[in-house]
């Protein structure tokens, strides 16, 4: 057997104990009623914005610039508040048709690390308004 | 069909032509080539290539004449057509209209098919008896790209997207959405001139980086074909060696242009985006970092081979990997697979079974050749010596290689979830969960960077090796030491292993450069023609050490410590605070500054919001204004897309931008006075802290007072104590002037306080307080120090300029091998 076996084996093998290991890291996706079943446990959320009932996006830069909460509802009706305390609203959020949420259900809210924004179209929004005023 | 006025259908038609035009002649293209191959004698073969190559000269004018027409409209407004309204305006600046182009889909895969074009060119040109074979390959390529901008219907599947479509012909014009073009549910003849704007680019993507990224980017994408079409021209031609000494410009070009297009998306992301950095392995950046890495280990494979006749199988299997994992970031990008975890992946254009045909069709041929052709690609027989150049070459190209396939194995999670019907998400710290792996192979990678030029093929004496490396190993380790203990790297997030590893591989990488700079003047003796390996690995040593430094002390500045505002959300302990208010005109303490906001500004036409910011250095004093910019309420959707601005240093960047701003509906102030009675000495609580009534007196201290000598003034003092323990004064004032009674309210800004003096009764005096926000001007905004981040963008220029320089000196190498034959 050649060095460079003895070596390619040694890497393959390196290589296939780090795989492991970081599949341990994973998350998974769930829904608010499983994502409830397991609060502390970091997850992913499909969801989209609730806006029944009057419920709103809270955020006030001059009270709080880092605290926003809102409340959403997924595909299967299970509806949470959202808690996310790293800023504003993001982009396009009212516009939104989906977001996926990371982070953890505690008691009253969900805690949220991030807010990933999928608007029905990326860059270009082909139900836009098509701008008729006057020439 | 109704004919509609104020239509120009001339360019559509030109270019749905110029589409057909291309697609036929790049499959002629192909066919003629392959028969010149197969082609039994040289006349046959002249005469197929000959007509090959007129066939590829059309594919080139029809990209060319495709491209012209979609500028042509565009740039004429001609908003009849879908990609122009969608992607353009009327205000849009000339310069962006190129960024229109490849915004779609659409564009882009034009641009990647005028590169092939032009690619191709210089191979007809100049590669004589490898034209036919690569070509196939190529003209081939080209076919695909042309599919995907098709647009038509074969068995009710949808085969590419064309760009020349009409907005009437794609249902984008309703009744519901546009009824003043509509009469009776039929559309107007006359509609058009109801139409009077586009909906116009992202206002994110009006940028110059938009303008220079995707071609140089694209660029890259589209060599990589070259390396590929090469190695399975030479496994079809059963020509296993041949082609090495050709394919290394082109592997080395391929390998540059991508590493620079990747990189310059870096820098548009920290320049001009609020990602807050260059770098957040996410899918589409992995996507096109993988094939960069697996051609950088093809490259140094081809170099052991061409030196020792080693790795000859692993150099093939590198550069089929490379354009097929092109091809696979494609299919990832533009399907729409990523869209859960990506913040910058293509929308579904309903075109996946295409794009994954796009995939198979180069995956199995290209891979069952070289499964058939395994046994024969030449292997030396003789063991490589553990001390060779040629061991360490492959071994790190190993290493590269494994790291790429973890990359691409992670950021394929979504393709596993599909094909398995899993449901696993990223981890919670994403970064770190490549971050921790990779930093162990560039470890490794930086040392084999700096030791590897010092050792010699075959064999490397052992005397002569510690006699030229001891010195760059000195120089690097004082260097290392020096940064670890006055660098002040303290990364501890991840605990004390990961802190160890970052300063290891902080001396990897110093080392890789050093010994690579050394090198040019001890190894190649200051031959810059032939320093351009030497220059390329001391960029990437530069690249590694910018990397290391400005991610591990990356500093948010821009903590919110303030007292008042915190702790009242769920688990804030936990979560880091990085937006932090600025009230206009009150300085704010942010790690080494102070930072005021203190005013903005517009130019016409540019749409932007300008903010100005001061940083005052709380030590020497030194002041700088940054000019964080936005587009506020863009076109009335009432968001906020800001971009950044940064104090450029030489050893760090202070960079801030604006996440948010006063929301105007909720500016009206709807607040009124609430009436108090105070006698001086009163305390009185407001919702941040309390005031005090101090006194009374005859004259007022305040400036800008219109008072006659004949009024009599009654002034009262307050002290505002805010609950941070902020002392801030206020003077409202009652004018007597004859039988008119006038107050004059002052204003605590700070505390959004306004008080009004409006009289006096026996119980005291009469004191209207009013909190309101209204009041405020203000901004919301995020500032980090980066550091180091300068040795990142020269380690970028350097390896680039070294990468060129090195093509060149092999392009000039093969020319003079050309010229010894004859």
């Amino acid at each position: 057997m050649k060095t460079v076996h003895i070596v390619i084996l040694v890497v393959i093998a390196v290589a296939i104990g780090i795989l492991i290991s970081s599949i341990g890291d994973l998350s998974t996706y769930d829904t608010i009623s499983s994502a409830k079943a397991k609060p502390g446990k970091f997850i992913h959320i499909i969801a989209r914005l609730d806006t029944t009932e009057g419920k709103k996006i809270v955020y006030d830069a001059l009270k709080n610039p880092n605290y926003l909460s809102f409340h959403i509802v997924d595909s299967l009706g299970g509806r949470a508040k959202v808690v996310y305390l790293k800023g504003q609203p993001p982009t396009d959020m009212v516009k939104s048709d989906r977001m996926v949420l990371k982070g953890k259900m505690t008691d009253s809210a969900f805690l949220c690390d991030d807010i990933l924004i999928k608007c029905p179209s990326k860059y270009t929004d082909s139900k836009a308004k098509i701008s008729t005023a006057a020439k | 069909m109704p004919s509609y006025t104020g239509e120009h259908l001339l360019p559509g038609q030109i270019g749905n032509f110029l589409t057909v035009l291309s697609l036929i002649s790049s499959l002629f293209a192909t066919i003629a080539y392959f028969k010149s191959v197969k082609a039994k004698n040289s006349i046959e073969q002249l005469s197929w290539k000959k007509i090959a190559r007129s066939a590829f000269v059309t594919e080139i004018i029809s990209v060319v004449g495709i491209f012209i027409t979609l500028y042509y409209i565009i740039y004429n407004h001609q908003f009849e057509y879908a990609y122009a309204w969608k992607h353009s305006n009327l205000e849009l600046e000339t310069k962006y209209i190129l960024s229109c182009f490849w915004e779609g889909q659409e564009g882009s895969f034009l641009l990647w098919s005028f590169w092939h074009c032009v690619l191709g060119g210089i191979i007809i040109l100049r590669e004589k008896e490898w034209e036919a074979p690569v070509m196939v390959t190529i003209s081939f390529a080209q076919f695909a790209l042309a599919t995907m901008v098709l647009g038509v219907f074969f068995f009710n599947i949808k085969i590419g997207s064309n760009p020349f479509v009409l907005m009437r012909n794609e249902g984008m014009l309703s009744p519901d959405q546009f009824p003043i073009g509509f009469d009776n549910g039929i559309l107007k003849t006359d509609y058009r001139s109801f139409i009077s704007d586009g909906n116009g680019l992202n206002p994110l993507l009006q940028n110059y980086w938009m303008v220079i990224h995707p071609p140089v980017l694209f660029l890259g994408f589209a060599a990589t074909i070259v390396p590929f079409a090469f190695a399975t021209a030479a496994l079809w031609r059963r020509d296993y060696t041949g082609w090495i000494p050709v394919v290394r410009p082109w592997a080395i070009f391929a390998a540059a242009v991508l590493g620079l297009g990747i990189m310059m998306g870096g820098a548009w992301a920290y320049e001009s985006l609020t990602f807050g950095g260059y770098w957040a392995w996410d899918p589409v950046e992995n996507a096109s970092l993988v094939p960069w890495i697996i051609g950088i280990s093809g490259i140094h494979t081809l170099i052991a081979f061409k030196h020792s006749g080693q790795s000859l199988r692993s150099t093939f299997l590198f550069f089929i990997l490379q354009f097929l994992l092109i091809n696979y970031s494609t299919f990832l990008t533009r399907s729409g697979i990523l869209g859960d975890t990506s913040v910058h992946a293509f929308t579904d254009l309903g075109m996946n079974g295409q794009l994954l045909t796009f995939l198979l069709v180069f995956v199995l041929p290209s891979l069952i050749l070289f499964a058939w052709n395994y046994k024969k690609i030449p292997v030396v027989a003789k063991e490589e010596a553990i001390d060779s150049r040629e061991f360490w070459l492959f071994v790190g190209a190993l290493l590269l290689f494994i790291s790429a396939i973890f990359i691409i194995g992670k950021t394929s999670l979504p393709v596993g979830n599909k094909l398995f019907g899993t449901k696993f998400a990223p981890p919670q710290e994403i970064e770190y969960s490549y971050n921790k792996v990779l930093i162990l192979f560039s470890f490794i990678i930086g040392i084999l960077t700096a030791i590897s030029q010092y050792l010699k093929y075959k064999q490397t004496s052992r005397s002569a090796f510690l006699k030229s490396i001891w010195l760059p190993t000195v120089i690097a380790a004082v260097i290392t030491f020096s940064i670890s203990v006055f660098g002040n790297i303290n990364f501890n997030k991840f605990g004390i292993g990961f802190l160890a590893a970052i300063h290891f591989s902080i001396f990897s990488s110093v080392y890789a450069a050093v010994a690579n700079f050394m090198y040019i003047f001890t190894g190649v003796k200051g031959k810059m023609i032939k320093a351009g390996a030497s220059l390329a690995h001391f960029g990437f040593g530069l690249v590694l050490i910018g990397v290391l430094i400005s991610s591990s002390k990356k500093e948010v500045i821009s903590w919110n410590r303030s007292g008042i505002m915190v702790n009242f959300g769920e688990g804030s302990t936990e979560n880091p605070a990085e937006n932090l208010t600025l009230v206009k005109g009150v300085a704010t303490d942010m790690g080494k500054y102070m930072v005021t906001y203190f005013g903005d500004s517009i130019n016409p036409p540019d749409p932007k919001h300008y903010f100005k910011v001061k940083f005052e250095d709380k030590k020497s004093g030194e002041s700088f204004i940054l000019f964080p910019d936005a587009f506020v309420n863009f076109r009335g959707n009432g968001q906020l897309m800001a971009n950044p601005d940064s104090k450029h240093y030489l050893h760090k960047d202070v960079f801030t931008y604006i996440t948010s701003l006063p929301n105007p509906d909720k500016n009206k102030d709807t607040a009124s006075f609430i009436p108090h009675i105070m006698k001086p000495g009163d305390t009185a609580f407001y919702s941040h802290g309390y005031y005090v009534l101090e006194g009374i007196s005859r004259s007022s201290a305040r400036k800008n007072m219109i008072i006659n000598p004949t009024d009599s003034v009654f002034a009262v003092n307050i002290t505002v104590v805010s609950k941070d323990s902020s002392r801030y004064s206020a003077e409202p004032v009652l004018i007597l002037s004859g039988n008119q009674v006038k107050a004059v309210a002052d204003t605590v800004v700070a505390q959004n306080l306004v008080f009004a003096f409006t009289g006096a009764e026996k119980e005291g005096l009469k004191l209207g307080v009013k909190e309101s926000d209204a009041i405020l001007q203000y901004v919301t905004l995020k500032a980090y120090v980066f550091p180091a981040i300068n040795v990142l963008w020269l380690g970028i220029i350097i390896m680039t300029f070294g990468s060129l320089l090195a093509m060149y000196n092999h392009i000039q190498k093969n020319r003079k091998q050309v010229l010894k034959k004859v």
